[in-house]
């Protein structure tokens, strides 16, 4: 599901468009399903519902949702189409941190390590 | 008609809006109050009911009979009691509205003011019913209870209705005074204790003169005077306690910088009734003193069932005057109570007999309170008299043939010690006989 | 729309004690703000001051577009929750929702059913003996049932276990989703409102030392570490506060990428590394800060 982590420096309506756009390519939401409602997202996650707002309404712009009539939010047809692009980002992010740990004083086998336990938790 | 209904209009939506603040706020916040002090009301009343048995064994074991103790008890409670508890309730919910109650009403849109007249008022209320169970105790405890109530309301004159109603007047806004006065000052303060001691002694300071003067018309039966000083001096002071509060609720609650000049006038205004009441005790003791009542003299006319008519007057303590086209000439000073002597009661002396003979002259004795011998003065009428001697006990002042004499033996029909009186050489009295110098 | 909250030079003082030395902020409407300080440093004393429960002695308030008057009146708009709440211990939770309706013209007896309900609160709990947890909720639906423009909040959560903290939350982003609201919260773990707060402003020394914008807070707030050359002469840079470190390094806590810069672009030190501040840590720093700066 979707989670967020208040402590990281990513803004938290990018951290929920890509959650969002996580599950998408992952298969765990289509296009057709419901979008989870904003005041719920907010509950959950403990963040302003106009965070969520702001997220949502981006998302739309980006096609990966579609407004429907009554206020909720549906994933689009093209909705994977984005997701995948929006991985770039994802992955430039990756680069990034593997960049940072390695000015940090972290060597190559240190980063495979830490790879491998993630992978470990997460299948 | 148009323009008059335009008019009426904003005032009835000002009694409108006052109305309905009344019923929305102030009304649950009275019933509130109450209820929260609900444990202090409630006992006070069972404090005064248990004070009653108590009351009748005392009176058993002092040997006096047991009704006499509940009737006792019920009128120290009316008279000081009631005035005790006002100041009580009136503290405690004064401060009380400072303590934790204040926290939990904190956020509502109540004005400090309109918070602490609802407060005001359930103590009001309490206050009104404990005095109601109290008068209704004392006047269903029996005859002793009954009667002093209905002679100290009636003021010693069954008809005297106005004075009646005066005084119940001056009795409920003397009440209102001390418990605004006690809420005020707690409030204030923050503090119960110096409320209620602050009710208490400023009651004393300011309704002590209002009580003393309905003291005196009781005692001495003066003219409604005092009456109209007292209502006006409890109105007033009743205003000013609650002007007072008006003030100073707002003003504490919210912790606005006040002057010293301002607290000073806050505690003032409630004494402004006592600027009326303390000169008007002094006038009434005037008045009581230059009350006075016509004395028959002698043989002009005899006391007993007609009314004495005739020039002489006699005031209390034994002062004797006469009515004369240049005004009153005082013949007999007499001894002037104090005011003390006067609330008290005191026995003081008074003119007995008083007689004029074939040449105007007049003769009056006055009969000190205590034992002491009574004392013969006589007089041309026209000045001050003078003392001539002093009676000795039995003696009697007679008239015979237009003359004064001296009667040592007046229990025997053909008295042997007579002596006629020289205005200018008193008699010497030599055991049971005189001796006419 | 005019602002919530205008404050201009509040200063307020008890006895000696100068509290408020002159307190400027403004809050937008729609705003969620976090109210950060120390114990005693003058939360309570800006509460009530805009609760219209204490006059300031100095200074400029305007709350909802109005200026409290004492009468009163304002509390009409604006929704409380006390640090400790405080009832009438002789009332039950009904009855003190019953009582206070009377003093609200938008009381919603529906809405308040409803919020007890989902609460989980049950209307015959008598407040004597009332756990804390039961209180934080009565409190909760005190001061939301009347549908208030303004909220203010007073540690709202602190004291409570993990169960009911989630449900005031849970009731807190519920007022959000309403929208038009403007909330203040003093709390101290803000890290829990991290998600939910626009913007923090910090009270300390009686004024506020810092308003910050969250999000650029987030985004930006960095651990600046640098070899420094002359110790005598630590760069004292506005927007970055000095932290604990081991020599030769020095380090500090930016919080905003300018401020970042300006350390790095003052002499005598040779920037080593950038991380990014976690908010928690951030808002600690914060506290410590004492300069004065608006980001």
């Amino acid at each position: 599901m979707l989670e967020v982590d208040l402590s990281s420096p990513v803004p938290v309506y990018d951290q929920i468009k890509a959650g969002l756009k996580g599950l998408v390519s992952k298969g765990q939401l289509r296009p057709g399903d419901e979008a989870p409602s904003i005041r719920g997202l907010a509950a959950t996650l403990k963040v302003n519902p106009n965070t969520v707002a702001r997220a949502y309404r981006e998302l739309a712009i980006e096609g990966f949702l579609d407004a429907r009539r009554g206020g909720q939010s549906v994933i689009a047809e093209e909705a994977v189409r984005v997701a995948k692009g929006g991985l770039g980002d994802a992955r430039e992010a990756f680069a990034d941190a593997a960049r940072r740990a390695r000015r940090s004083g972290l060597s190559w086998d240190d980063l495979s390590a830490a790879v491998r336990t993630l992978m470990k938790e997460e299948p | 008609m148009p323009e008059l209904t335009l008019a009426a209009e904003p005032r009835r939506r000002a009694l409108a809006r006052l109305a309905a603040s009344w019923q929305a706020a102030m009304r649950p916040s009275v019933l509130l109050e109450a209820r929260r002090n609900r444990l202090l009301y409630t006992s006070w009343p069972i404090v005064i009911l248990a004070s009653l048995p108590f009351s009748a064994a005392i009176a058993y074991a002092a040997g006096y009979p047991v009704s006499q103790g509940p009737a006792a008890a019920l009128l120290t409670w009316v008279a000081a009691g009631l005035p005790l508890t006002a100041a009580l309730f009136g503290a405690v919910a004064g401060a009380g509205l400072r303590g934790p109650a204040a926290e939990a009403e904190a956020a509502l849109p109540v004005s400090p003011r309109e918070q602490a007249f609802s407060a005001l008022g359930g103590a009001g209320a309490a206050l009104a019913v404990t005095s109601l169970l109290v008068l209704a105790m004392t006047f269903l405890s029996g005859s002793d209870g009954r009667s002093v109530l209905a002679a100290v309301a009636t003021l010693g004159n069954p008809h005297d209705i106005t004075g009646r109603a005066a005084f119940a007047a001056a009795a409920v806004l003397g009440l209102f005074w001390i418990l605004t006065v006690s809420f005020t000052a707690a409030f204030a303060a923050s503090h119960a204790v110096l409320g209620a001691a602050a009710g208490v002694f400023g009651a004393a300071a300011a309704l002590l003169p209002v009580a003393a003067g309905l003291l005196l018309r009781f005692n001495h039966g003066i003219p409604a005077g005092f009456i109209v000083t007292a209502l006006l001096a409890s109105g007033l002071g009743a205003a000013g306690a609650a002007a007072s509060l008006a003030f100073c609720a707002p003003r504490a609650a919210r912790g606005v910088r006040v002057r010293w000049t301002g607290w000073a006038a806050a505690a003032l205004l409630p004494l402004c009734g006592a600027l009326l009441s303390w000169p008007a005790l002094f006038t009434a003791r005037d008045r009581v003193l230059a009350d006075s009542m016509p004395v028959s003299s002698f043989p002009d006319k005899p006391s007993g069932w007609s009314s004495p008519t005739g020039d002489l007057r006699e005031s209390r303590g034994g002062r004797l005057t006469r009515l004369t086209d240049a005004g009153e000439l005082t013949l007999i000073a007499g001894e002037t109570p104090s005011l003390a002597d006067l609330l008290w009661g005191k026995r003081l002396g008074f003119v007995g007999r008083v007689l004029r003979d074939s040449t105007q002259r007049i003769w009056a004795y006055v009969i000190p309170p205590d034992a002491r011998p009574r004392e013969l003065w006589q007089g041309d009428g026209k000045g001050p008299m003078k003392l001539y001697m002093m009676m000795p006990a039995g003696a009697h002042l007679e008239l015979r043939d237009g003359k004064a004499f001296l009667n040592l033996m007046p229990y025997v029909v053909e008295s042997t010690e007579l002596y006629p009186l020289d205005p200018a050489k008193p008699p010497i009295i030599k055991g049971q006989s005189a001796i006419i110098p | 729309m005019p602002s919530a909250l205008r404050l201009d030079g509040i200063r307020r003082s008890f006895g000696r004690k100068e509290v408020l030395r002159g307190v400027t902020a403004t809050a937008e409407t729609g705003k969620v703000i976090g109210l950060l300080g120390r114990n005693g440093e003058g939360k309570s004393t800006l509460f009530k001051i805009l609760l219209d429960l204490l006059e300031p002695d100095a200074g400029t308030v305007e709350v909802l577009g109005e200026r409290p008057d004492g009468s009163g009146r304002l509390r009409r708009r604006i929704g409380y929750v006390p640090e400790k709440p405080v009832f009438h211990d002789f009332l039950n939770a009904g009855e003190v929702l019953d009582w206070r309706a009377r003093f609200f013209p938008d009381w919603d007896d529906a809405r308040a059913r409803g919020l007890m309900a989902s609460l989980k609160l049950d209307p015959a709990t008598r407040v004597r003996g009332a756990s804390k947890g039961q209180l934080a909720k009565l409190a909760w639906v005190c001061a939301t049932a009347h549908d208030p423009d303004l909220l203010l909040l007073d540690e709202p959560t602190s004291g409570l276990d993990a169960l009911v903290r989630e449900e005031v939350l849970d009731g807190l982003i519920g007022e959000l989703h309403a929208g038009g609201k403007t909330i203040l919260i003093a709390n101290h773990r803000m890290e829990e409102l991290g998600g939910i707060l626009d913007e923090v402003w910090v009270l300390s020394g009686g004024v506020l030392s810092a308003v910050v914008e969250l999000e650029r807070l987030r985004a930006e707030a960095c651990l600046v570490t640098a070899r420094l050359h002359d110790w005598s002469a630590r760069p004292d840079v506005p927007g970055a506060v000095p932290v604990p470190s081991e020599r030769p390094l020095a380090a500090w806590a930016a919080f905003s990428r300018e401020a970042a810069d300006r350390l790095a672009a003052s002499g005598g030190l040779e920037v080593v590394e950038r991380r990014p501040l976690a908010l928690p840590e951030a808002l600690k720093y914060l506290l410590e800060d004492t300069g004065g700066y608006d980001a």
